[in-house]
């Protein structure tokens, strides 16, 4: 009969629509993914004019060389300036950043690291 | 589909939340050489075309905290006087820890009966203070200074003091031996005046006085260390100014988001600022006055909006102390203050006057309907 279709097609036909969805999955997963990564940047300021930026969601280590050095750390989704020669060192001893808008200073180096973009809401502050 | 961050963005934020304390205190020792003026950076995105921008952007180090402020006005000058004026404010303050300054010498004095004389400014914050712990029935003291040195969250000591030690502290603790006449003050009991639950709110008061002075300030969003925040006056756009929540269990998200018009203050207290772990319960930095201990009033964080930063500062620690009830309510209500609590089992209440200002973004919370009367 035309309609039967045979068991052992039955079992192909349904391995074929798993790996179909299988595929579909993880076409969306990365697809997904990649525009989340497309959209946080670690921006680099020196004296309010930006340097360069990274992307958050790629992890590295860049040495930052313009009035000073300082040490830029990109991992898993968040940024920080792990070492540099500035007489305070406070930007070594500020938290990591993550979030829309978030900054870490480095005033003797007129330095700002500033984390843009990303799927965060459009808010003018945050308080916590 | 919903984008949770990955589990190790959470770690590391945790981590972050965890040194934050660690943050150096710009040293002001009588014996240390001056500290140079505070400075700024303008961080102001270059507009698209020449026009002249909008509004301006700056980050500052100010009173051993980050500063941010977005200023709408003709020119960016104003950033700067804001620096200044919060150095200015940082020196009357972070001074009173030095060992001739006004608060040092009056704990010094602290239960011998001597009368210490201050200037009118440590006095009239002194006032206030003293005003908003008795308001709150003592659940913001300003005389825990010697508890929250015990516990020295700051400097990251993590370890529980001994009970004796914490009980034998809070014992003495208490606004009632706080005398003041005129520019005179005295401790009755051996207490340590704090006004660190205050500071940065004091700070976000002088900045609003001086932007009241400048007709060419249209607006501007000024946070000081994250958790004290003044919105002034309008963006161009005339749009609310919105002011995110932080998620108490997911610092990297949004709990929510409020929508403020004109000038407010907002401050908010949380069990994951400052804290350390052990035998498996947290251990944060705010501490009941009563008891000695992290308060354990089944919040894990509370934001308070108010027309005045001292205010809303010193709010925020007392409710969190408080909790969730009719005392913090009555509180806040007298201030003419609104809320947003997040209890420990996850669920928001939000006060009358921010009701329809609030929007929750973070999923795992509940939204819970106005208290019926």
């Amino acid at each position: 009969m035309a309609t039967e279709i045979p068991k052992n097609h039955k079992k192909r036909n349904d391995a074929i629509l798993i790996a179909a969805l299988l595929l579909a999955a993880g076409i969306l997963f990365l697809a997904t993914g990649a525009a989340k990564k497309d959209g946080a940047q670690v921006c680099v300021y020196v004296d309010g004019a930006r340097a360069a930026s990274y992307s958050l969601f790629e992890n590295r280590e860049i040495p930052l060389a313009y009035d000073g050095h300082n040490t830029l750390k990109i991992e898993a989704g968040a940024a920080s300036v792990t070492d540099a020669d500035c007489p305070d060192r406070l930007c070594v001893k500020q938290r990591a950043i993550s979030k829309q808008g978030e900054t870490i200073v480095c005033l003797p180096h007129r330095l700002i690291v500033k984390i843009e973009g990303g799927d965060a809401p459009d808010v003018d502050g945050v308080v916590r | 589909m919903r984008h949770k961050p990955p589990a190790a963005i959470a770690g590391a934020l945790l981590a972050a939340v965890l040194t934050l304390s660690a943050c150096a205190q710009p040293s002001a020792g009588a014996s240390s050489p001056p500290e140079p003026r505070a400075s700024s950076v303008d961080v102001t995105p270059a507009p698209a075309d020449s026009a002249v921008p909008a509004s301006y952007d700056d980050i500052g180090f100010v009173m051993g905290t980050v500063v941010n402020q977005t200023i709408y006005a003709g020119d960016k000058t104003i950033a700067q006087d804001i620096t200044n004026i919060l150095q200015d404010t940082e020196e009357k303050w972070m001074s009173w820890r030095a060992e001739d300054s006004d608060i040092a010498a009056v704990n010094a004095a602290a239960g011998t009966g001597t009368k210490t004389p201050v200037s009118a400014q440590t006095a009239a914050f002194l006032t206030e203070a003293t005003r908003l712990a008795a308001d709150s029935g003592g659940a913001f003291d300003p005389t825990i200074g010697k508890l929250t040195r015990l516990w020295d969250f700051d400097g990251g000591k993590n370890e529980v003091p001994p009970a004796g030690d914490i009980a034998a502290l809070a014992q003495d603790v208490g606004y009632e031996g706080i005398y003041i006449e005129g520019n005179d003050v005295a401790l009755a009991r051996p207490t340590g005046i704090d006004l660190g639950a205050m500071g940065k709110g004091i700070g976000c008061d002088e900045i609003q006085a001086a932007l009241e002075g400048r007709t060419d300030v249209r607006g501007a969003l000024v946070n000081i260390g994250g958790s004290s925040v003044l919105t002034y006056g309008q963006k161009d756009s005339a749009e609310p100014w919105k002011v995110a929540v932080t998620d108490p269990r997911d610092t990297a998200g949004f709990l929510g988001v409020l929508a403020l018009e004109g000038t407010n203050h907002v401050s908010t207290s949380g069990d994951y600022e400052r804290y350390f772990e052990a035998d498996g319960k947290r251990y944060h930095h705010v501490l009941d006055p009563h008891t000695g201990y992290p308060a354990n009033s089944g919040l894990m964080s509370v934001t308070v909006v108010a027309a005045r930063g001292a205010a809303s500062d010193a709010l925020s620690t007392a409710c969190f102390v408080l909790g969730y009830g009719d005392a913090a309510l009555a509180l806040l209500a007298s201030y003419g203050a609104d809320a947003v609590f997040v209890t420990t089992d996850r669920q928001i209440h939000v006060t009358d006057g921010l009701r329809d200002r609030f929007t929750q973004i973070a999923d795992g919370y509940t939204l819970q309907p106005p208290e019926q009367e």
